[in-house]
């Protein structure tokens, strides 16, 4: 059960050095399992939001990507109902030269900039082209619904 | 082993279930497409053939609480169905009765719990058993 | 949401229709079409809409419902079972069951074979003896054949004697999906194996050590009169015809399974559904590509070791059905397949844990044959690997990416040899070195004396930077794990967690 030396390097230097608008804290009873908080982007229709987030490292990490969840409610086209991500580094552009850190400032990127054109929920993803305006304002309502501390 | 957390375990199975397990002769989705913490689960099951649950489908309902899959979860059939390990009243598996959650372990999941009530019909005993007509439901 | 949801788009898309019996196909539909609609598309005159009942996760579908009120989304499985109305003709009528008897009558090839084992899989009897893995454990102990098997070889007593591992692989075999992608991981792995120069050789050496004393008893005169251990005895030995299609790699038999069918096959018996448009076989492994083939040849080679790891005994004698490895081979298959994309196969090999539930990783004999048969794979990736490096490359170029540490990884506990120059000319007789290792050798070679000029800092520039961004801050370790890996990150970081 001894826990890879990366992984603790990692966890060390999360703990050590967060990324701006990241926190994320491992389970004590499975270090391989992190919650995460990740700070809604400014100038985005998430900006005041506090958006939670589970994160997992299987068995075969780094070779295998990490699995990451929004547990936060959130419209955004690249983001399920079920707050699975939609997001190329977290399935087949995954690289082991990647990291945690990595990909939770990818996911926030993602918050930044909506990327309608390669949805994982259709609905949203259309009301996102067809209405931009409409849907970044349904965004900042869930955002105030959901996403607030 | 890494330990698979509950939401992330309940989540293959999701995406399991949605591909298709198996043979076809088991199903189960989540209940409500919305529950972020996936805890209510539809499940079916094709009566085995030879026997009198021959082309019937059974529905069930199946609830993984926080403590899936450390705990098994509660199963609850919604087509009456006459077994040993049902309860006749209100459909529910007694889990004393059934295998897989007696002695449950965390790499079990909602399709060992199917297919193993599919293996219970099936079973010399009760494969004979009569039931009620097909369609009427626990209440 | 409820907004969103109005607006939703009317698209169409391809759904994997699954009938309880014959094969899987696919059909394109709009998501607003209603169930009705669906069940119309797929009725035949054989099978009208209204005796067709839809099951998607776990709910059966409402005539009146649109598809997108059960979120069904592309590429999604829903299966199709026949009425139970239709129930009390089709008996007046059947003598065999409906499914197997369609089944054979439209078998292309080889699939009479398959009706064979589906009728005696679908015969109450036999049922009703594999869904209880106590009754066959007894039923094999009371065969004196297997009973010498056991005593002379104490790790398929273990397996014999483990309830749960009997079940489970009866599961296995009663699912054919399962067993088909076990069967396709079982070929690939021999292929593979037979493809690595001295491979055949190795598998022969297995096939003397482990698969012939099992065959010698097996094969000594039957003198059970019982009616089902005759039987089985009647599976066990069966012949082994080769599907139309399929070569000397067919997979061993497996007596409580239907044996392998060819992926021509699959698309057989379409009697029920005739001119149904689309219809193939369809495999639900066959969209995952990291369970299939993986991102290059490190996802493969570790895969099929994986499974080749407990099939070894199974893998060298195609001719010889052997029940207990293709029975393990089957559980590793469905590892494989079942379980999130793993690119060592098995990780845990190294401590056992790769095999939860088997009761063998506590079988000390059983974990030790492993081991062997492991450390015959390095031997043999070693001697491949070397072979593909003799056409000397320019030292510029990055060896075939993580492959081959992947594999030192997965036999971790190999004492790393650090100075990659201590292998250099030794490298054909070192076998104890990390692989890693000799990658470096080998590149290290042919190397120009131009590219030695340079100072591997100076030349891992970039790659050092990415290291000390992930948290390798030791330079000098940095640099030994690129020198090994001919400058690849990835291999690099794999080595570097193994020093």
């Amino acid at each position: 059960m001894a826990l890879p030396k990366r992984i603790i390097k990692e966890t060390e230097r999360l703990m050590a050095d967060p990324a701006p608008g990241i926190s994320a804290t491992a389970h004590e009873d499975n270090l391989r399992y992190f919650d995460v908080i990740i700070a809604g982007p400014t100038q985005s229709p998430f900006e005041g939001g506090v958006f939670k987030l589970e994160l997992f490292l299987p068995e075969e990490y780094p070779m295998s990507p990490p699995k990451v969840r929004f547990l936060t409610k959130i419209y955004h086209p690249n983001i399920d109902k079920l707050g699975r991500i939609c997001l190329d580094i977290l399935k087949d552009k995954w690289s082991p030269a990647l990291q945690i850190r990595t990909v939770l400032l990818s996911v926030q990127a993602l918050l930044s900039s909506p990327n309608p054109d390669d949805p994982l929920a259709n609905d949203v993803a259309q009301h996102w082209k067809e209405n931009e305006n409409a849907a970044i304002q349904t965004a900042q309502e869930w955002t105030r619904k959901y996403a607030t501390a | 082993m890494a330990k698979i957390p509950r939401n992330f375990k309940l989540m293959e199975e999701l995406e399991k279930g949605e591909k298709g397990i198996g043979d076809g002769t088991c199903s189960y989705g989540l209940s409500d497409g919305d529950d972020i913490m996936m805890s209510n689960w539809n499940g079916t099951i094709l009566g085995p053939g030879h026997t009198v649950h021959e082309n019937r489908i059974y529905s069930l309902k199946i609830h993984c609480g926080p403590s899936y899959p450390d705990m098994p979860p509660s199963v609850s059939f919604l087509s009456r169905v006459n077994l040993p390990c049902v309860n006749q009243t209100t459909g529910e598996v007694d889990p004393q009765k059934l295998t897989c959650l007696r002695n449950w372990n965390r790499n079990y999941g909602l399709e060992t719990v199917l297919t193993d009530l599919r293996r219970e019909m099936a079973s010399p005993n009760n494969r004979k058993l009569p039931q009620p007509s097909e369609g009427t439901m626990f209440n | 949401m409820d907004d969103s949801d109005t607006t939703a788009p009317q698209q169409a898309i391809v759904l994997t229709i699954r009938p309880s019996s014959g094969s899987t196909f696919t059909t394109a539909i709009s998501t607003d079409s209603t169930v009705l609609q669906l069940k119309e598309k797929l009725a035949s005159a054989d099978l009208p809409a209204a005796a067709i009942r839809l099951v998607y996760s776990g709910r059966v579908l409402k005539d009146d419902d649109q598809l997108s009120v059960y979120s069904i989304k592309e590429g999604h499985t829903i299966h199709m079972v026949k009425s139970a109305t239709n129930r009390a003709n089709e008996q007046a009528a059947q003598t065999v069951r409906p499914n197997s008897s369609t089944r054979s009558s439209a078998g292309p090839d080889g699939s009479d074979e398959q009706a064979m084992l589906n009728t005696l899989l679908d015969n109450p009897a036999i049922r009703d003896m594999m869904a209880n893995p106590e009754l066959v454990r007894r039923m094999m102990m009371s065969n004196p054949q297997t009973r010498e098997v056991m005593e002379n070889n104490p790790e398929v007593a273990q397996m014999l004697n483990d309830p749960s591992f009997l079940r489970q692989s009866l599961d296995i075999a009663r699912n054919p999906k399962l067993m088909k992608q076990a069967l396709r991981n079982n070929d690939r792995a021999l292929s593979n194996l037979e493809m690595i120069p001295g491979g055949f050789n190795h598998l022969r050496r297995m096939y003397h050590s482990v698969q012939e004393p099992m065959e010698a008893s097996r094969n000594a005169p039957e003198p059970s009169t019982d009616d089902l251990n005759e039987r089985f005895a009647a599976r066990l030995n069966a012949d082994t015809r080769p599907n139309a299609g399929a070569i000397n790699t067919t997979a061993l038999p497996n007596p409580w399974a239907p044996p392998p069918r060819s992926q021509t096959n699959t698309a057989g018996p379409g009697s029920m559904f005739p001119g149904m448009p689309g219809m193939r076989g369809f495999n639900p492994f066959a969209s995952n590509p990291f369970a299939m083939e993986g991102p290059g040849g490190a996802v493969r080679a570790g895969g099929s070791s994986g499974s080749a790891g407990s099939g070894a005994q199974a893998g060298s004698a195609p001719a010889f059905p052997s029940p207990f490895a293709a029975m393990m081979n089957q559980r590793m298959g469905a590892m494989n397949g079942n379980s999130p994309p793993n690119p060592f196969g098995l990780p845990g090999m190294g401590t056992g844990e790769g095999f939860p539930a088997m009761g063998i990783s506590n079988n000390p004999e059983m974990f030790q044959q492993m081991m062997q048969f492991n450390q015959m794979m390095r031997q043999m990736q070693q001697q491949q690997q070397q072979q593909q490096q003799r056409p000397s490359q320019p030292y510029s170029q990055i060896p075939p990416p993580s492959a081959f540490p992947s594999f030192a990884n997965m036999f971790g506990g190999m004492p790393p040899v650090t100075d990659p120059t201590a292998t250099m000319g030794t490298r054909s007789s070192n076998i104890s070195s990390s692989n890693t290792t000799s990658t470096a050798a080998a590149t290290a070679t042919p190397s120009t004396a131009t590219a030695m000029t340079q100072s591997p800092e100076e030349r891992f520039e970039a790659q050092l930077a990415s290291l000390r961004d992930m948290g390798f801050s030791d330079t000098s370790r940095n640099v030994r794990a690129l020198l090994a890996s001919g400058g690849d990150v990835n291999s690099a970081i794999e080595f570097l967690l193994r020093m």
